[in-house]
């Protein structure tokens, strides 16, 4: 039943072949047509490459790159199985493209819309699973198609959103090589710096952004202080610990902003008062701390209501 | 929406980064720039001869982690030809012949105890506003967010011990 429904779809997807006068009767375009309606993708894309070559103007028609491109498509998706490295994606979205700059009165616009709009979505998905400190790259090359190709598709569509959760998530990434590796490649510390800026700059108020600025500019204080060696030349020693002092105070308002936005985040007072206590300004490192151990202590106050209204109702 | 969902799947799969260690942070940074500094001060006090013989000796008198962090850096590196000792006291009985003897916040009380009994051996340093006048020869202080040093040149000169350049040159306060 299904199978027939198919073949109805198809004939009717490619009724202006026959009906519009748009082509002269081409053979190859034909056989290609039955033999996606078989399933036979390679096969239809075969039978598409010849009649490219051999049927005169198809070249110049929106509907021959719009078959073309559905035919890569099930390629992607039913023979390559969607591998990141398929080709037939390339393919598709080159001959999606081609369809719709030909397509003068927007006939196949909103199908052909939809198939790069899954597609940008597949590189999306490839982006995620190949964010980690080895695939990296890959998933910044995928993420770059996704963002064109979603733009492409939908011009008018915000990203921002995506840009934010991307930034913020590569540099993790960035900052997890820069800690793992024994040379500390600062590098990596200034690409995920740069990131979460990217990230305040379109939302300033970001939490997630705000806490990780603080955190990467802190542990850099730390790092420098605990990389010392312990026979270091005192001149060399004074300039790390100004460094050291540069990057705690650096970390200050990025994680006095996290706590505006957060006020009840205890990893962020912590934060704080870790600074502080670093600043040598203990006043304010007691300040944080009680702010703490007030939450602390609320937070147990709440897990209690519940077993003490139990009680009660006993 | 199926754009936002796959986002927020993102979300899931990956963590926040955390501060590491924080407070306890803090206290280890601060021991070990004090314990450099202690280093660098035995490296850089001229010793007359009579000190030059022995172990050399850097006592840490109430500061269990300061102790532990100098004790795992500095035992048996040298100053000079001797070997650096780091001992830990937790009675003034127990001082003697130190060459430089940390003194914490908590037992400053007993500094002067501790100065007549050493008074013509000891480096003694510590960490308290004017501790200079009460007969520290090296006393830490905080001045712009950073752990610095001032020292009682006078006191140390009587002793017979020479600053050497590089400590007048970088010691907050000279008295």
């Amino acid at each position: 039943m299904i199978a027939h429904i198919k073949t109805i779809l198809i004939f009717i997807l490619f009724i202006p072949i026959i009906s519009s006068g748009q082509n002269k009767y081409c053979i190859y375009e034909f056989k290609a047509l039955k033999a996606y309606d078989d399933k036979d993708y390679l096969t239809a894309k075969a039978y598409m490459d010849s009649a490219l070559v051999t049927c005169f103007d198809i070249k110049e028609k929106a509907y021959t790159w719009h078959v073309l491109g559905f035919i890569y498509y099930d390629i992607y998706k039913k023979i390559d199985k969607k591998d990141p490295s398929s080709l037939a994606r390339e393919k598709t979205i080159e001959s999606i493209k081609k369809s719709l700059e030909l397509d003068t009165i927007s006939e196949f616009e909103k199908l052909n819309k939809k198939v790069l709009v899954n597609l940008a979505i597949s590189y999306w998905n490839n982006s995620v699973t190949h964010l980690d400190t080895i695939n990296y790259e890959k998933a910044i090359s995928f993420y770059n198609s996704y963002v064109d190709l979603y733009s492409f598709a939908n011009p008018d569509y915000n990203l921002e959103q995506s840009e934010i959760i991307f930034n913020q998530e590569l540099a993790y990434i960035y900052d997890k090589k820069f800690l793992n590796t024994q040379s500390k490649n600062e590098d990596y510390f200034n690409q995920a710096v740069k990131l979460h800026k990217k990230v305040l700059s379109i939302d300033s108020l970001n939490y997630k952004s705000n806490m990780a600025l603080g955190t990467l500019y802190y542990n850099l204080g730390v790092m420098y202080i605990f990389a010392l060696e312990d026979d270091i030349d005192m001149f060399k020693f004074i300039e790390a610990q100004d460094r050291a002092v540069d990057n705690f105070k650096i970390s200050l308002p990025y994680l006095k902003t996290a706590y505006q936005i957060q006020p009840n985040d205890k990893e962020t007072i912590t934060g704080i008062a870790g600074v502080y206590h670093q600043l040598h300004e203990t006043e304010k490192f007691m300040t944080y701390m009680n702010l703490l151990e007030d939450i602390k202590s609320k937070d147990k106050e709440k897990e209690l209501e519940p077993k003490l209204n139990k009680e009660e109702d006993k | 929406m199926l754009i936002s969902l796959k986002i927020v799947s993102m979300f899931l799969f990956l963590p926040m980064m955390t501060v590491v260690g924080q407070v306890d942070d803090a206290t280890k940074a601060h021991n070990k720039i004090k314990g450099i500094y202690m280093y660098q001060f035995a490296k850089l006090i001229n010793w007359p001869k009579e000190f030059r013989s022995g172990d050399f000796i850097i006592g840490v008198y109430g500061d269990e982690p300061l102790y532990k962090q100098m004790s795992s850096a500095y035992n048996d590196k040298l100053i000079g030809n001797q070997k650096i000792k780091v001992d830990r006291y937790i009675s003034t009985s127990e001082i003697s012949n130190c060459h430089i003897l940390y003194v914490s916040e908590k037992k400053i009380g007993n500094l002067e105890k501790i100065r007549k009994k050493n008074k013509t051996k000891t480096i003694i340093v510590g960490q308290q506003e004017g501790l200079l006048s009460k007969g520290a020869a090296i006393n830490f202080v905080i001045k712009d967010s950073r752990i610095k040093f001032e020292i009682n040149k006078t006191s140390v000169d009587k002793q017979g011990l020479i600053f050497g350049q590089t400590l007048i040159k970088l010691a907050s306060d000279i008295l």
